[in-house]
């Protein structure tokens, strides 16, 4: 299982990164790409935010458009919650006092990742640097 | 008695089953009477078709009472059926892989959308708003 974080998944909607493309293209055929809830809603976020903030009905249509290729785009993937395993090791993680801060979102797909046992591919290698037992790639530079 | 229909679809009066059955016309009144020959009473006179009357000759009552003809099961039991059927379920899985695409999580399912916003977006801006909502998530 190898989850994609959110900087990850925009590149890919880009399409411009020919590495990220090249890396992509080297998983197995029977290799799981998954996103977490985290950054489903992270990506989706932002479309919903355009759909309301269309000034008029040509940007409302172009939102809209926005919005569904997104939608594709996350749909293409696993998308994993919050189970039972990840919610424990949140619990671990908010009590420890000790190292570097870490926000909230990247706590979050960190917690998801481990309970799946999963590769977390980031660009932001550095914010997942807290995380114990968390294997983190960055496919891109 | 009239001259015998030839159309398969054709109405036989009692008169023409019985001679069609090449048997007395009591004994056709008689299974009719008793719902064991395909027959039905229209204003007080029996009608029978052809057709009806050749596939009860064939399977027996089954032809008209809508039975199988034999166990279904029996059906499954024959290396015909287990040939029909592996051959029905592959046409059916690929019409299916047809109509849903590659599996999700699968890396052709994601690579169909590789640079789905080449053409018309701000790559830097929708990064710094994703890092933006992610600060604001704690």
């Amino acid at each position: 299982m190898i989850v994609l974080d959110t900087d990850i998944v925009t590149h890919i909607s880009f399409g411009k990164n020919e590495k990220l493309l090249k890396r992509i293209e080297l998983v197995s055929d029977d290799e799981e790409l998954a996103v977490t809830v985290i950054t489903y809603m992270e990506i989706l976020q932002g479309r919903f935010d355009s759909i309301k903030k269309a000034a008029n009905e040509n940007e409302l249509v172009v939102a809209m458009q926005h919005y569904t290729a997104s939608k594709e785009l996350v749909d293409s993937f696993q998308v994993l919650e919050v189970n039972n395993g990840a919610a424990q090791h949140f619990k671990e993680m908010i009590k420890r006092k000790k190292g570097p801060k870490m926000r909230r979102g990247d706590m979050l797909n960190a917690c998801i990742a481990l309970a799946n046992n999963a590769l977390l591919v980031t660009r932001n290698v550095k914010d997942y640097e807290a995380v114990k037992g968390l294997s983190v790639e960055n496919w891109m530079d | 008695m009239s001259e015998l229909p030839n159309d398969p679809d054709d109405i036989l009066t009692l008169a023409d089953a019985a001679a069609y059955l090449k048997v007395p016309e009591d004994a056709v009144l008689k299974m009719a009477k008793e719902d064991m020959i395909p027959a039905q009473k229209i204003g007080g006179e029996w009608r029978f078709l052809r057709k009806a009357l050749n596939d009860w000759m064939r399977f027996g009552n089954r032809s008209y009472r809508r039975e199988w003809p034999f166990h279904p099961e029996l059906l499954f039991e024959s290396p015909f059926t287990e040939d029909l059927l592996f051959h029905l379920e592959q046409r059916l899985i690929q019409r299916l892989k047809a109509q849903v695409g590659p599996r999700p999580g699968s890396k052709q399912a994601v690579l169909k959308h590789f640079g789905v916003f080449k053409n018309d977006e701000d790559l830097e801006g929708r990064l710094a708003e994703a890092r933006k909502r992610r600060e604001a998530v704690e």
